[in-house]
């Protein structure tokens, strides 16, 4: 074979193939590269500026400020509105946006931030209240098993640290990748420890079949570990307009209720308080000595258990049925009350519709889906 | 057959990890399209739809929930339904969600049990997806028209 | 040696009568397999005559003032083909910069893009024939409007086709080779009206 023939190929190949991918590389690097972005926030109260190319989202995360998410960025939990008053490369409303804004709130240019990416300067106007949310490297100090599938995790703030959260609120815990899972995730997980305890957290997590956060959380996490959470978050708190707090939870919802208990005794408050918990069997219950105790401590606080089917060697002597069935009997009008709800889709559904019946409004009735 | 990029999109939301601890799609390589489109064939061959089995599920489930938690006895069938707190959204991103909901049917004649999910009773009624081969999720269509009884007599279209 | 057709003529001939699905069967790969929705169908018929425009135009270019005084002629596919690969590149780079919302509609496509055969197909007709820039052009631009127009009515049927009851063994790939098949014949019918092959 002519050799020259074969030299010319190879060179001439060479240089076209190396002149095409010097101009790819200069396109990514002026197309790509979406540069710094300034982010200006409420009209000048915080300037950043950042790095383009990911979600408004992550982007404001790594700027250590937290847009509360329940679903870990994957536009079905609806809660990281953001109102984005200028930014070109926010495009349109995607369809994945679509069922979680109102047409009022398209109107006023909010937009879910986990769906749009940055990619010019913004406009952004933020709740103040989200900057309180913060971010904590915690050590697992406890990990015990309440129940068969319900463990509670105690979390120790770094030293000289405090979270302010107000009872009721929620945390975003972050996992570490395991077995299968290659990505960190994060999912919500209300605070069951009291609101008085700053340095502290606690956490009640129920195993959920193929769940990510809960089966790294009772299989791989280990006492010691650290564990990164950012909070505090959610609307789920103490109004208080009242004289009666109605409190309902099944499974693992017992947390914020825990932590409402104890900010009302503890601030002093006079709301009566009754606390339906309710459990499928006898072995879904926990938490049974601490709360009857409460009660005998403090006469504006009813506990009252409800088990659903309860085993016949449990001997249970609690109320039986479901814990609706208990709201119906027990739970005369809606008058001067206001309702905590937390627990599984059905259970809400169930509480809430018996509620309405007894003549509570929406605005009097709370609850939290997570 | 080259995978559309729709659903290349879609199919990273399905792998193990990302939604849900294991994932849509167990061992199965094909492209989604071929899954369901061979699911699809499946049913043809049955000569009942997707949205039928769909239904009869809901409705299990349904009967399950007016005692969530235990036993409840629906004619032909021992129903269990299990709720855990907070939501799945649909990893075919139709903004549809599901809760965590799971149903446990026995039938009764012969003591054979099938469990799904709020969520896999969605994914077969809108999507035909039965989940990829080798998923511990995935129903087959035969195993799961046979065990419902489909096709059967008419049921009311109460849905 | 540029051939003296008018480069409308041209234009209109790769749309009808020598499309490039329906009389050359090229680009059949992502044709079948993105056929089944016409939403998809649409915007992969979009993204093509978007890209095949633009390499026809670059490809001449490449072709002219590259290939030809350096003597690489017998390069040409290879060259092709990574400008190609290129230029796909650069374009999604750009779309997602300065056209956010086509991107978000188009982009997942490109890549997909790069491989069509009609792409090459294009550009090498039109060395085949020696046309000249301006017919390079539009031929380019008819031949993405008649891809663009197959696939939107293979899709259209398909998406028919998906609720009626068919033999086994023929939904999917198997309808869609027939389908296309009656309506190249049915194409066949254009022929008397010019001929550019």
């Amino acid at each position: 074979m002519d050799f020259l023939i074969v030299a010319r190929t190879v060179i001439s190949l060479a240089l076209v193939s190396g002149a095409l991918a010097v101009i790819v590389s200069v396109a990514d690097k002026v197309l790509n590269n979406y540069g710094e972005c300034k982010l200006d926030i409420n009209d000048g109260q915080k300037q950043l500026t950042v790095e383009g190319g990911s979600s408004l989202l992550s982007t404001l995360a790594g700027q250590k400020i937290f847009i509360p998410s329940a679903c870990g960025g994957k536009a079905t939990c609806g809660l990281c509105k953001v109102q984005v008053l200028s930014g070109t490369g926010a495009g349109q409303v995607l369809p994945t946006e679509e069922p979680y804004l109102t047409e009022k709130e398209k109107a006023d240019s909010y937009r879910l931030s986990c769906q749009i990416k940055v990619k010019s300067d913004m406009r952004l106007r933020i709740p103040e209240e989200l900057f309180n949310i913060r971010e904590f490297i915690c050590e697992l100090v406890e990990i015990e098993d309440m129940t068969y599938d319900i463990k509670r995790l105690r979390l120790k703030l770094p030293k000289g640290d405090e979270i302010n959260f107000k009872a009721g609120q929620f945390v975003q815990l972050y996992t570490k990748p395991y077995g299968k899972v290659k990505e960190e995730v994060f999912r919500a997980y209300s605070i069951s420890s009291k609101a008085s305890e700053k340095d502290h957290l606690e956490l009640l997590i129920r195993l959920v079949p193929d769940g990510i956060c809960t089966t790294w959380v009772h299989t791989a996490l280990k006492e010691g570990e650290q564990v990164r959470v950012s909070g505090p978050y959610g609307d789920f708190f103490l109004r208080g307009d009242c004289e009666e707090l109605i409190m309902v939870a099944g499974g693992s919802g017992l947390a914020p209720i825990r932590s409402l208990v104890y900010d009302v005794i503890e601030k002093g408050l006079p709301h009566k308080m009754r606390f339906f918990f309710g459990a499928n069997t006898v072995k879904d219950l926990y938490y049974l000595e601490e709360f009857t105790r409460i009660e005998k401590d403090h006469p504006q606080f009813s506990f009252i258990p409800c088990v659903a089917k309860p085993e016949p060697e449990a001997n249970w002597q609690g109320e039986s049925g479901f814990v609706t069935v208990a709201l119906e009997n027990q739970v005369d009008t809606g008058e001067a009350k206001e309702a905590y709800l937390c627990g599984s889709p059905g259970m809400l559904n169930a509480c809430i519709k018996i509620l309405k019946s007894k003549g509570f409004k929406d605005n009097t009735i709370f609850y939290d889906e997570f | 057959m080259k995978e559309n990029p729709r659903d290349a999109l879609l199919r990273v939301d399905m792998e193990a990890g990302r939604l849900i601890k294991d994932g849509f799609l167990g061992e199965d390589h094909r492209p989604l399209s071929d899954i369901i489109s061979q699911d699809l064939d499946t049913l043809a061959g049955l000569q009942v739809s997707h949205v039928e089995l769909g239904r009869a599920m809901r409705r299990l489930t349904r009967k399950g929930m007016a005692a969530i938690g235990e036993t409840v006895d629906a004619g032909d069938y021992l129903v269990k339904t299990e709720e855990y707190m907070g939501w799945l959204g649909c990893p075919f991103k139709d903004a549809r969600r599901a809760a965590k909901r799971n149903t446990l049917v026995r039938d009764k004649a012969t003591n054979k049990e099938m469990r799904w999910s709020d969520l896999t009773i969605h994914l077969i009624e809108e999507h035909a997806f039965f989940q990829g081969k080798g998923s511990a999720f995935r129903l087959e269509p035969e195993a799961l028209a046979a065990f419902l009884g489909l096709p059967g007599a008419l049921v009311p279209q109460d849905e | 040696m540029t051939p003296s057709i008018s480069p409308w003529i041209i234009f209109l001939a790769s749309i009808i009568t020598s499309n490039m699905i329906l009389a050359n069967f090229l680009g059949m790969c992502s044709y079948l397999s993105v056929s089944t929705e016409y939403k998809t169908a649409n915007g992969l018929g979009m993204a093509v005559t978007m890209v095949l425009v633009i390499t026809s135009a670059i490809n001449w270019l490449v072709y002219t003032y590259v290939i030809i005084p350096l003597d690489l002629v017998y390069l040409q596919y290879i060259i092709f083909i990574m400008v190609i690969a290129a230029l796909v590149q650069i374009l999604e780079m750009g779309m997602d910069r300065f056209l956010p919302d086509l991107h978000a509609k188009l982009g997942i496509f490109l890549p997909l893009i790069t491989v069509n055969c009609a792409i090459l197909g294009a550009t090498l007709f039109q060395v085949i024939r020696h046309y000249g820039f301006i017919q390079a052009v539009l031929f380019g631009l008819g031949s993405g409007l008649g891809w663009w127009l197959a696939i939107d009515m293979l899709a259209a049927m398909r998406e028919k086709l998906a609720k009626a009851k068919l033999p086994p063994g023929m939904s999917g790939p198997a309808i869609a080779f027939i389908i296309t098949g009656v309506v190249a014949m049915a194409f066949i019918g254009f022929s008397g009206i010019f001929v550019i092959q």
